[in-house]
């Protein structure tokens, strides 16, 4: 009889274990860090404003025609992803007025090392823009537009004014 | 205002820029010619100040900015054609070196910025000037900007119609993002802008300068 009890507590036992280590995997999220794996994008505006809370979009070049990925940047104009395959990453940012970006982002494939070790393909950096240019990019426009006209000017100039029948 | 490439579907773009070649050519041949000669050092000031004051980014409430047109002003001094050319100018410039607005929408931002804006500020400094010469410059600024907007919204309206893939943001969302700083901050400086520089233009006496 007792030992009849002790085998039926057993199963109690077992059975409590199994539901909780069911219920366990059923509701808790674990986690894992890897640095290193993504690929980080800042968008900013031409004055160095960061363009912060905006939605994005990224595609993945195994499937272009549906988003991998959507949120909106964070305050400071960030926005990350984890390539999972090389190649261009399609990188939208869409303000509801209109602006925005919508860039490729190239990510190589890893290195036979990091490929072994499970890391993700790196992407390129790109250096930001800096605040020289911010003054000398407006400069370059206006001498774009000032040889267009000038040019314009002298040739006609050169011809002389138009003979009237 | 600068829509900027991918937002935008060929659908829309392809026949923008075929309504778009047209007026650029009926504007160069008729205000670039040789008889022009004399007024292309205005012309051109203008398109640079144009180009200047489109890089200057006025923020407004909500995180984003606006930023002025400045072509009204070509589109009163030598007419809406005249104009056009000198934006699509201007927006070439800045699509191709400084990725403010894109290559293939090209033609979309030059019939909102550059064609329908200022036509509607021209036609309205037309009909005003009569009443009072400040106020029909400031209302053709006011009302070229607010023409440029729903020109722009319009395009990105039917473009979320044709395929939200394009541009996901709900037309009702872009007319208020657009439309509230348009009516409350960038048309009225565009407004003010235009009563101050065709004062300037006239204290400095420049050839080739009629109006």
């Amino acid at each position: 009889m007792r030992l009849h009890s002790l085998v039926v507590a057993g199963r109690f036992a077992v059975a409590a274990v199994a539901v909780a280590a069911g219920t366990a995997s059923a509701h808790e999220i674990l986690h894992e860090v890897q640095r290193g794996k993504a690929v980080a994008v800042r968008v900013y505006e031409s004055d160095g404003d960061p363009v912060a809370g905006t939605t994005f979009e990224i595609f993945s070049p195994a499937e272009p025609a549906k988003p991998w990925q959507t949120g909106r940047t964070d305050r400071a104009g960030w926005l990350a992803f984890v390539p999972e395959v090389p190649g261009t990453w399609r990188v939208r940012v869409i303000e509801p007025t209109g602006h925005g970006l919508d860039v490729g982002v190239e990510v190589a494939p890893p290195a036979p090392a990091e490929k072994a070790a499970g890391a993700s393909p790196p992407a390129a950096a790109s250096a930001p823009v800096s605040s020289a240019a911010f003054i000398l990019r407006p400069l370059l426009g206006l001498a774009a537009i000032g040889v267009v006209f000038a040019a314009l000017f002298l040739a006609w100039r050169k011809k002389g004014p138009p003979t009237r029948p | 205002m600068h829509l900027p490439d991918g937002f935008l579907s060929p659908q829309i773009s392809l026949p923008a820029w075929a309504v778009a070649v047209p007026f650029w050519a009926w504007g160069a041949r008729r205000h670039f010619g040789r008889e022009a000669a004399e007024s292309l050092p205005v012309m051109g000031s203008l398109t640079a100040l144009a180009f200047v004051i489109q890089t200057i980014l006025i923020p407004v409430p909500g995180g984003t900015s606006t930023h002025l047109t400045g072509v009204t002003l070509l589109a009163i001094l030598y007419g809406p054609l005249a104009a056009m050319v000198c934006e699509g100018l201007v927006l070439l410039i800045q699509a191709l070196f400084f990725g403010a607005g894109g290559v293939t929408v090209l033609g979309v931002n030059a019939l909102a910025m550059g064609l329908l804006g200022p036509l509607a500020g021209w036609l309205a400094w037309k009909l005003l000037r009569g009443l009072s010469e400040k106020a029909a410059l400031f209302a053709a600024g006011w009302l070229s900007m607010q023409v440029s907007t729903l020109a722009v919204v319009g395009a990105l309206a039917l473009q979320h119609w044709l395929d939200p893939l394009y541009f996901p943001v709900a037309p009702a969302v872009t007319l208020v993002a657009m439309g509230v700083p348009s009516l409350t901050v960038a048309g009225v400086v565009e407004g003010l802008y235009a009563v101050f520089a065709l004062s300037l233009v006239r204290k400095a006496n420049f050839r080739g300068v009629e109006a």
